[in-house]
């Protein structure tokens, strides 16, 4: 009896493990789309929500934002939408971010910071762009203000995920204004990017600008990675480390700009 | 499988659902720590701990919390959570049945019969 109970339990497991194995050969991508196209609506109402009732009580917003996302939470219509996009797209124009890159415009739903080994990421973000609307995996994501974000690195129909740069799987190419010097930016998880590879002979300032290096071929050069903060300089490291202090904020996220092609190349 | 069996196994499946979007789309927007651990899993896992070992209802909890991690918090594998979840609650409720004597809070096998 007891050996038949065992038997049942081993013939149930070895099923369900052929059967989500032949699940993720032809479905699961689907089951995914089908789960964030019904859930898009209430996500984006969740994290807009979310938002304003972090601003609201941070009370260190200028009046501009004050005023927008007042009036994104009081009036949820379909023409508020659509303003504050046409919003975006004026600063986008205005700092002449699509003279430079072929932009798609998508809008975050949801942020996960769950990371397992090689099967999911940390700091990553679901952006309701995807394959249908020209994403491709490793795209860059920036913000309206040349800020850069992360990248791609999984694409369904509809929606796409997004490493941010404080993820652990995040490793880009960058250079420190004021200075000659190319580092690395290395994402900590948590929201926590360090530079790294900083050489100890230069100078590091606090302060300093970090941006996107010629020397990657991930990114395009120029795009603001955020400013440093505290450096540490051990005597027994080869080289200096320093925190960045990221330029975006998790909780003013809303729409980003996926670059599909850089069209104006990278200045040497 | 009863008819009150499947709605019990929905109504669990839809608040999952609702908590699942409320894990993702609201509370990381958040810095405070109850909202940054998976409330999910704790409830489901609390659930297979409360009830009584031989009922149904922590495996319906951890079937739709598995399912639902995997739909929604990115993992590339699709299963493996709801796998990971069934395991756990089973070895919960094994380890309970036969190590632990412990009463069961009644109400919760008094909603399936």
């Amino acid at each position: 009896m007891k050996f038949g109970l065992i038997k049942k339990f081993f013939i149930v497991i070895f099923l369900s493990i052929l059967f989500f194995g032949l699940l993720n050969l032809w479905g699961a991508s689907g089951i995914k789309n089908f789960f964030y196209n019904q859930s898009s609506g209430i996500q984006a109402y969740l994290w807009q929500a979310g938002s304003t009732i972090i601003n609201a009580n941070q009370g260190q917003l200028n009046k501009n934002l004050i005023v927008q996302n007042q009036k994104l939470f009081s009036d949820l219509t379909d023409l508020e939408v659509l303003r504050k996009e046409n919003e975006i797209l004026r600063q986008a124009l205005s700092l002449g971010l699509n003279q430079d890159y072929e932009l798609i415009m998508g809008q975050v739903t949801a942020k996960d910071s769950i990371r397992i080994e090689k099967v999911a990421y940390s700091d990553s973000i679901l952006i309701n762009k995807g394959s249908v609307d020209g994403v491709k995996n490793g795209f860059p994501v920036v913000l309206s203000s040349k800020v850069l974000l992360g990248k791609v690195v999984d694409v369904y129909d509809n929606y796409s995920r997004v490493i941010l740069l404080s993820s652990k799987d995040s490793v880009i190419d960058v250079s420190v204004s004021g200075t000659d010097v190319f580092a690395l930016s290395k994402g900590q998880g948590n929201q926590k990017i360090v530079l790294d590879m900083f050489p100890k002979d230069k100078d590091l300032q606090t302060g300093s600008l970090v941006l996107t290096s010629a020397l990657g071929s991930a990114y395009p050069a120029g795009l603001m990675v955020g400013t440093i903060g505290q450096v540490d300089n051990v005597d027994s490291e080869t080289f200096k480390k320093a925190e960045i202090k990221p330029a975006y904020s998790l909780n003013t996220l809303e729409y980003v700009f996926i670059i599909k092609n850089i069209v104006v190349t990278n200045e040497q | 499988m009863s008819s009150k069996n499947i709605l019990l196994f929905l109504i669990v499946g839809l608040f999952f659902y609702f908590l699942a979007l409320l894990e993702i789309s609201f509370f990381p927007l958040f810095n405070i720590f109850i909202f940054k651990i998976n409330l999910s899993v704790l409830i489901a896992i609390f659930i297979c701990i409360i009830e009584d070992p031989k009922k149904y209802i922590g495996f319906y909890c951890a079937f739709w919390v598995g399912f639902f991690l995997d739909v929604f918090s990115f993992s590339n594998f699709f299963g493996i959570a709801i796998l990971f979840m069934v395991l756990v609650a089973g070895l919960i409720k094994l380890f309970l049945y036969k190590y632990v004597k412990i009463p069961s809070f009644s109400w919760l096998s008094k909603i399936q019969n």
